[in-house]
């Protein structure tokens, strides 16, 4: 049976859209992967042994790599631990002839899944600079609606449909190693939502958030680089 | 005109002593330039917290060169990111600054141009340019680049950056001049 490798690329040691995107395809790839390997990007640039770390990576049929959009792209912590896992497959040629699969999978605080499109295409140059199989990639929308309302909007429900036939996709495509059928390999997925509506939602999520933290409305707005 | 100028100096690259070293030489006789030799072990990488919304509005928990920068990227006229382009993407000590550039966004949403943004804590910011270099660019990496640097300035709500490519040794102190130019020009009252 294959190996699979997801990489982790959130910053949270808590719960995390991420984590529980990864969660939710390994509990649907049981039955085609022997084992699976969950590597946090930022705690892995902490860790002692990293080349024994690439090479059980490498070793994987398919890599996930999943990530939180930070300012349009991936976060530096997840480019780092990439760059580094390039250099060290450069330099073994683990398998040249028969590369992992590399798969991505983003997700935006934004509703429009399609704002991952350049994170998704600095993956793509990446697997083409590194040698692996670019299988392409998925974009979702409302990366922290999808992990707070989990309990409220399951992802098989009629808002999160687009959502969840996209994950479908893309875990079909992982149980099959192949390339994600659709143009250049890459589907991007958002909430049944009117824009208006989430942006009301995810205001007051923030207004509420700060409030918590004895942070009133009019103290969000503070300027406190301009003395 | 105030400018900063934020340079890698983590950078492996080959290409980035030559490019570090030429643009301070070239660039030494603009008084009003502030330079930053940005180390991406220096700086933490942001993890997501938020309190910068909502704990210490506008201001982050962690304390490094990255507040100094924020501060002056709300006062200053110009920032150039002179960067190593790796995979289409600025390199990760540069991306690092950038990460932590979210205080100066507030956590509402708007619409702008039909798409979810952020709403902007500063009516002020400033106009950006990049001198990306590395000796190997592909054409992909190269379109990427240009469309990375034009989302993050919609996120800014600002102009889209002029973007310089550097790929060669011989080319680096045409490039720098070309941005030279801008500079000045932009002093006379044009755009840069």
């Amino acid at each position: 049976m294959k190996k699979i490798c997801f990489i982790n690329g959130s910053p949270k040691t808590g719960e995390s859209c991420s984590l529980y995107m990864i969660d939710f395809i390994t509990k649907r790839l049981e039955d085609h992967f022997k084992n699976y390997l969950i590597v946090n990007a930022l705690s892995f640039l902490k860790h002692s042994n990293k080349e024994s770390v690439f090479a059980e990576i490498l070793s994987c049929d398919a890599i996930v790599v999943v990530f939180p959009l930070y300012v349009d792209s991936m976060p530096s912590h997840l480019l780092e631990m990439l760059e580094n896992l390039d250099i060290y497959y450069r330099n073994h040629r683990i398998n040249p002839f028969n590369p992992p699969c590399l798969y991505g999978l983003a997700n935006c605080g934004f509703i429009e899944g399609h704002q991952n499109v350049n994170a998704l295409k600095i993956l793509r140059n990446y697997s083409s600079s590194a040698g692996f199989k670019w299988c392409g990639g998925l974009g979702l929308g409302g990366g922290e609606m999808i992990r707070s309302t989990k309990d409220q909007i399951p992802l098989q429900s009629k808002i999160a449909l687009p959502i969840y036939q996209a994950l479908c996709t893309l875990i079909e495509s992982i149980k099959n190693l192949n390339a994600i059928e659709a143009d250049t390999a890459t589907l991007f997925a958002n909430y049944n939502f009117p824009k208006w509506l989430f942006m009301f939602m995810a205001n007051r999520f923030w207004i509420t958030s700060a409030k918590s933290n004895g942070i009133a409305k009019k103290m969000m707005y503070v300027k406190p680089h301009i003395h | 005109m105030y400018v900063t100028v934020l340079y890698d100096q983590s950078s492996q690259n080959t290409l980035a002593s030559i490019v570090n070293e030429a643009i301070q030489r070239e660039l030494s006789d603009i008084q009003t330039i502030k330079w930053y030799a940005v180390n991406k072990d220096a700086i933490m990488p942001c993890i997501g917290c938020f309190n910068c919304w909502i704990k210490t509005p506008g201001k982050c928990m962690m304390k490094d060169v990255t507040t100094a920068i924020n501060e002056d990227i709300i006062r200053i006229n110009i920032v150039i990111y002179v960067t190593p382009i790796i995979y289409g993407s600025y390199s990760t000590a540069i991306k690092r600054t950038l990460d932590h550039i979210v205080p100066i966004l507030l956590p509402f949403f708007k619409k702008s141009k039909g798409e979810v943004h952020h709403e902007q804590r500063y009516s002020k910011r400033p106009n950006f340019m990049m001198l990306a270099y590395n000796e190997t660019i592909t054409s992909e990496e190269r379109e990427t680049f240009i469309a990375l640097t034009q989302a993050n300035s919609v996120n800014l709500d600002i102009p889209n950056p002029k973007v310089y490519f550097c790929s060669a040794k011989k080319d680096i102190l045409q490039t720098i001049g070309e941005i030279k130019s801008s500079l000045l020009k932009y002093t006379q009252g044009g755009k840069a």
